[in-house]
């Protein structure tokens, strides 16, 4: 047989393996005891959808003082998995991230309506604890695994990036992982992962209050790019341009991610709901 | 003293400075037959030997050496305790018939001893003051525990006063008043011997004929619940030790279930043959009592332990599980939760096994909680608590706050800021060498130290949340009231979102 032929039959045991990944499964059984949501028309709501059963993310920012944007985009996609007291979110924070851009604060993740007593904190030591920790936190079936590693973008391969997508297969939970120290070499990564995010921080166009001489501060928003799609992400098709910039801002009450044109004038201090309260009590 | 393994024939003594004048502190075996002493003069030593060799002593060094002596000691019992500067004190009540009886016991702890290459002698009494009487000053090794009271007395009536500690003053005068043996003063009147020589010469003559019974302050406290086993060859496989640890583990659970408990802390430990112990401990969330759960814990920490090496030498022939901390927990009832599947409860299950086990390789306090708090001042307004205990106690109410960073530093970063007035907000900043000049902002939003707290701990600050011309928000204060708390207010950057 021909070389060609065998590239060709390789190509095509690839292409069906992707579509049995993508239609059943080890996934698909946990994909049946959720609720089925109607499928978002937005392709870009369906790939985070399709994310948040299984699914390994990366979020590279696009220079390093984007980190704490990047951080920002990442507790967005928490927000949105729904993380509840008994299935809680685990955040795994390493100790040269924390001293690069910070700890979680509670009572900004509460301000932006996660209840933090639904999040447990775990602070590694080292790249290779926070991986150890990432991969527990998936296949102990936590909805979503969020770890911040101050690694080297040498050091992540895709070897590591392969094991990491298995135990959250497995787990069924999301697992994100942000890499502030690989910043601006999204493009150069190599790994499994399914979808790798490159993000920056944007000025969001906002009108401020006549009588001040500067505006209030706008809402959460970021330019974003996905820097990789892969295919059988749950059928969505990878049709994403990865030279293409978005700029999306996040909508905290919706818990939805909308684009960000300059829609709506931040509400000064004193007239803003307790998110946090509305969603207690929805 | 440990003898030195390759050395010259040459006599060997420590030294120290004592009063500025430096004096032999011990002397090896070789050096004493030689007429040397400690308390001699080195200059004096030098001029009688002068092929001594000599070193400074280390006290520091000592005392570690001996708490590993100690540590070592806990396998032949659980309590072992210090005894300052040159002895281990052990309680073996009830584990003496483990090793084949007292004097097989003694002479166990002799042969182990010599083979780490320590001179040591081993004695067994009814009480600690003559055991320790006994190993110094005496060729009687044992005394058995169920001798009278008479017998007591006869045996230590042949000890020199020496055995009771005394100062040396009070030693001085014993010997000088002509009572050279502990029989002389037992068979004095005991008042005069108070009189003279004061009540800490009676308590410590009490103590010595087993009159008085003082207890031993074991180094570590001995676990409630443990199971042990030994091994005639070491074990060097970590197969093997993670094998042994999993039937330990099986009869504890036994133990535990027994009594109605469940394991909170737990501690393995591993001695070696070479006379080194090593422990591991691992704490949960939650009472636990299921052996396969206790030892996936400890295979975390061993793991963890292997990542830096764990050195199994010549092997490991005592390996000991102890539950150090234990909660009362009543068996759950297994059936109707088994009937509901996968419940809500069944998920939680999940959550306390991945905390137990996050919590065991990497400690317990770098598992955490987040709570809110009662505080207005932004590091205290939430509190993070290791996940395995229990909440704090909840904020009562609710605060109502502006705008709050996502992440926080844990300490503020200094920074420089320029603005407009000294009391007004901020227009660029460098933070981290870079500049930041402000586009938007909210604020101030004055946050004061809590009045009853000391003033001088903290000033006032001015909250600032601002947002730079790229996008990225920042959380600003200024520290201090101009012109009330002070003429330059400082800069700091808090948070980020």
């Amino acid at each position: 047989m021909s070389q060609g032929g065998v590239s060709k039959r390789i190509l095509f045991l690839r292409r069906s393996l992707a579509a049995i990944e993508a239609r059943g499964g080890p996934r698909a059984q946990l994909a049946s005891e959720r609720p089925a949501e109607t499928p978002s028309r937005d392709p870009f709501e369906r790939l985070l959808a399709a994310l948040s059963v299984g699914g390994l993310g990366e979020i590279v920012p696009a220079c390093p003082r984007d980190a704490a944007a990047a951080a920002g985009f990442a507790f967005a996609l928490a927000l949105r998995s729904g993380l509840t007291r008994s299935r809680p979110g685990v955040w795994v924070a390493e100790d040269m991230a924390t001293a690069e851009i910070g700890l979680p604060y509670g009572r900004g993740l509460g301000a932006f309506g996660l209840n933090p007593e639904r999040l447990i904190l775990v602070r590694s030591r080292r790249p290779s604890e926070t991986l150890w920790a990432l991969e527990e936190g998936l296949k102990g079936r936590a909805a979503i695994v969020l770890a911040e590693t101050w690694m080297a973008p040498g050091a992540y391969d895709l070897s590591t990036s392969r094991r990491l997508l298995l135990a959250a297969r497995s787990g069924g939970g999301t697992g994100l992982l942000l890499l502030p120290h690989a910043a601006g070499a999204a493009g150069r990564l190599s790994s499994a992962a399914q979808i790798r995010f490159e993000v920056a921080s944007i000025p969001i166009a906002r009108g401020g209050l006549a009588e001040r001489r500067l505006p209030l501060p706008g809402p959460l928003a970021w330019r974003l790019r996905i820097a990789e799609s892969r295919a059988g992400l749950q059928g969505v098709q990878s049709g994403f341009d990865p030279s293409e910039w978005r700029d999306i801002s996040f909508d905290p009450e919706k818990t939805v991610f909308c684009h960000a044109f300059p829609q709506r004038l931040p509400a000064p201090p004193f007239d803003r709901p307790d998110l946090a309260r509305l969603r207690e009590t929805a | 003293m440990r003898g030195c393994g390759k050395p010259p024939d040459a006599p060997f003594a420590v030294w120290t400075k004592i009063r500025g004048g430096d004096y032999l502190a011990a002397v090896d075996a070789r050096a004493q037959k030689l007429g040397l002493k400690p308390g001699m003069a080195v200059a004096d030593a030098r001029a009688m030997r002068p092929s001594l060799r000599l070193e400074q002593a280390d006290p520091q060094a000592d005392a570690d050496l001996l708490a590993a002596i100690a540590d070592w000691h806990r396998r032949f019992t659980p309590l072992a305790a210090l005894d300052s500067p040159d002895g281990v004190m052990l309680d073996v009540s009830g584990a003496a018939h483990l090793f084949g009886g007292e004097m097989a016991l003694l002479d166990e702890i002799e042969r182990r001893l010599t083979d780490q290459r320590f001179a040591a002698r081993a004695a067994l009494a009814p009480g600690p003051a003559l055991a320790r009487a006994l190993a110094r000053f005496s060729e009687t090794r044992r005394i058995p525990p169920q001798t009278s009271q008479g017998g007591i007395e006869a045996a230590a009536a042949r000890l020199p006063v020496a055995a009771l500690r005394l100062s040396a003053r009070a030693q001085n005068a014993l010997i000088r008043a002509g009572l050279k043996r502990i029989g002389d003063l037992l068979e004095r009147p005991r008042a005069p011997i108070a009189a003279r020589f004061g009540a800490e010469a009676l308590a410590q003559l009490d103590a010595l004929i087993c009159r008085t019974r003082d207890p031993i302050s074991p180094r570590f406290d001995a676990p409630d619940f443990m199971a042990e086993r030994r091994f005639p060859d070491g074990l060097t496989r970590i197969a093997d030790i993670e094998a042994t640890l999993e039937m330990l583990a099986r009869d504890l659970c036994l133990l535990l279930e027994r009594h109605a408990v469940g394991a909170r802390r737990m501690k393995a430990s591993f001695f070696r043959v070479d006379g080194v112990a090593k422990h591991i401990e691992a704490g949960t969330s939650r009472p636990l009592r299921d052996s396969a759960r206790l030892v996936a814990l400890l295979r975390e920490r061993l793991a963890a332990l292997a990542e830096e090496g764990l050195d199994t030498g010549y092997g490991f022939d005592v390996l000991r599980l102890g539950a150090t901390v234990v909660e009362r927990y009543e068996s759950p009832q297994t059936a109707l939760a088994a009937m509901n599947g996968a419940s809500a409860g069944e998920e939680s299950q999940d959550m306390a096994d991945l905390v137990d086990k996050l919590g065991a390789r990497l400690g317990l306090r770098r598992v955490l909680r987040i709570y809110p708090q009662e505080s207005h001042i932004p590091e205290f307004a939430i509190a993070a608590v290791p996940a395995s205990s229990p909440p704090p106690a909840a904020a009562r109410r609710e605060i109502q706050s502006p705008m709050r960073p996502l992440r926080l530093f844990e300490r503020p970063e200094p920074i420089e800021a320029i603005a407009l007035t000294p009391d007004g907000p901020p227009l660029r900043f460098r933070w981290r060498r870079a500049l930041h000049e402000i586009a938007a902002f909210e604020g101030p939003e004055r946050i004061a130290p809590e009045w009853w707290d000391a003033q001088e701990r903290m000033s006032t600050r001015d909250y600032f949340y601002a947002e730079d011309r790229e996008g990225r928000k920042f959380w600003l204060f200024r520290e201090g009231l101009y012109g009330r708390e002070s003429a330059h207010p400082r800069w700091f950057l808090h948070g980020l979102s």
